[in-house]
């Protein structure tokens, strides 16, 4: 039977970055990735944020195959047969470090792994992983069908459904109120005109983000420009799906014969229909990160931050996978691979950056279960833009008379206040 | 490739690239436990429409899976907990061409 050093089960964005950190640590690293190609199996919006990126990867745009430079973000609010928009954009983005670019993850991932493989990992592709092997309760390899795969330690990095740990009894049951599904379409529409509709040069795009219009069901929208396609998809709560009885492709559908939304897409080819799970994230939901021979890292460790503005899955990925990297290779200099000698993974993970923003922004979990905020009020902001702009030939009147006018029903005053509250401690004060 | 306005789900799904293992299906369902069941939210989440309800139980048209593990969640926390979905063996599948 072989023995590695480390063995990584997933060349995502968390697997490839701990390989390439722990290869170029001078150890022996095995990837093992389910996928025929690394990126085959995997579903982003996707938007990476690129300072984390670069300082592990360098310049990674000046090689790998990202699509634009995301140099505007858009907040849409869709109402009824209406929307509102906040539209943001910054000549800073579009330079150089960059804030964010979307990427394609079939062709993003398999340039993770080929810089993994150069730093002297060896990445096994076409195998999937069926159990974390235990022995006397430390897991001490892995196995693929009818290979074992002996390890010092196993680092975890296969993505949202985190398979193995669960097998393994080692992480709790997901609740359907605490995951999302996320359903996409790949829009294929020329370059040229995706330059024209989003006012972008070559090179430089649009992210969106939107609430409203999802069906009834808790959830949001995206429409990303990557270079001659478009991301467009809808993310909903699990739990909020099945109470509403809706299909996902149903509210794709809702979602994407919004007039807004129809005419950002419109004269484009659906070239690929995708799905995955997305974790809501959360300060209390950050798992236990480690155990007796395994680390955790990335989406399989639930880590995502959504504080309404940005929604980070990837960069968390790459930080927390580069901390548990840091925490081998101090393990490995002990020769010790208990929870304990691995606890360091804590301590390195919440020195970083996106640990401190996962808890900066810990009160936005909360406000994501106001119900009202994913279908009453981006109609309620569109119904009062409505009255304000409209001119009839009854008279009209004020903001306020117009809100209590909308209002109507749906939510009182004590709602608003509540939301004001909720937003305010989310991601205000 | 479609310039429909609005695809079915069918037409979606033509639209992605599969390799089928014939032999195995990587979805597993207790039909005991899942006849006990009063919610089925398997039959609404799921993006490719893998479980309908044939002639009193449910049927699993896992060639058609996104793999995306919705359905065990949804199982789990509203549904019998009948289903045990595993990844396809390597290799098989969904094979993302954009992602």
């Amino acid at each position: 039977m072989e023995k590695f050093d480390i063995v990584i089960v997933g060349a995502g964005p968390a697997g490839a970055t701990a390989a390439n950190i722990l290869a170029k640590a001078g150890l022996q690293v095995v990837v093992i990735e389910r996928g025929q190609t690394p990126g085959s199996k995997n579903v982003s919006g996707g938007l990476i944020f690129s300072r984390i990126f670069h300082e592990i990867y360098p310049n990674f745009w000046e090689e790998a195959p990202v699509e634009r430079a995301i140099r505007g973000h858009g907040i849409v609010f869709l109402g009824e047969g209406s929307s509102t928009t906040l539209d943001f954009r910054s000549e800073k983005a579009s330079i150089s470090p960059y804030n964010a670019f979307s990427v394609l993850r079939a062709k993003f991932d398999p340039w993770l792994a080929k810089k993994a493989e150069e730093a002297g990992a060896m990445v096994i592709t076409g195998y999937t992983v069926d159990e974390l092997l235990l022995e006397n309760g430390k897991v001490c390899g892995v196995r693929a069908g009818e290979d074992e795969l002996l390890a010092d330690i196993v680092i975890v990095a296969e993505g949202t459904r985190s398979q193995l740990l669960k097998d393994a009894g080692l992480r709790d049951d997901f609740h359907a109120k605490d995951v999302s599904l996320g359903v996409k379409e790949i829009i294929k529409i020329s370059e040229e005109i995706i330059n024209e509709r989003f006012q972008c040069k070559s090179g430089e795009g649009m992210a969106y983000t939107t609430v409203g219009n999802t069906g009834g069901a808790a959830g949001g929208g995206f429409l990303y420009t990557n270079k001659d396609t478009l991301s467009l998809g809808v993310v909903v709560k699990i739990e909020s799906l099945y109470k509403s009885g809706k299909q996902p492709h149903e509210i794709l559908d809702e979602f994407k014969n919004h007039p807004s939304i129809e005419r950002m897409v419109s004269g484009g080819e659906v070239v690929e229909y995708s799905a995955q799970t997305v974790h809501r994230g959360g300060f209390h939901l950050i798992p236990q990160l480690y155990g007796n021979g395994y680390l955790v890292a990335g989406s399989a460790a639930s880590l995502l931050l959504n504080n309404v503005m940005t929604l980070r899955g990837m960069d968390l990925a790459v930080a927390s996978a580069a901390a548990a990297a840091q925490a081998v290779i101090a393990a490995k200099e002990k020769n010790d691979f208990s929870a304990e000698s691995l606890s360091t993974y804590g301590q390195f993970f919440q020195a970083t950056s996106v640990y401190k923003d996962i808890e900066t922004f810990k009160d936005t979990y909360s406000l994501m279960d106001n119900t009202n905020l994913f279908n009453t009020y981006p109609n309620l902001i569109c119904s009062v833009l409505e009255d304000m702009f409209s001119v009839k030939t009854t008279p009209g009147s004020k903001v306020f008379q117009s809100l209590k006018n909308n209002m109507v029903d749906d939510i009182s005053y004590l709602d608003l206040v509540k939301t004001f509250y909720q937003v305010g401690k989310g991601i205000v004060l | 490739m479609s310039t429909e306005k609005t695809l079915t789900l069918d037409a979606r799904l033509g639209l992605d690239k599969y390799e089928i293992d014939d032999q195995n299906s990587h979805i597993k369902v207790d039909h005991d436990t899942c006849q006990a069941c009063e919610n089925r939210p398997c039959l609404t989440v799921c993006p490719a429409e893998v479980y309908r309800w044939v002639d009193s139980q449910v049927t699993v048209r896992y060639e058609n899976c996104l793999e995306c593990g919705t359905c065990q969640i949804a199982c789990d926390s509203g549904g019998a907990g009948a289903i045990t979905w595993h990844p396809p063996q390597g290799g098989f599948g969904i094979v993302f061409r954009y992602g």
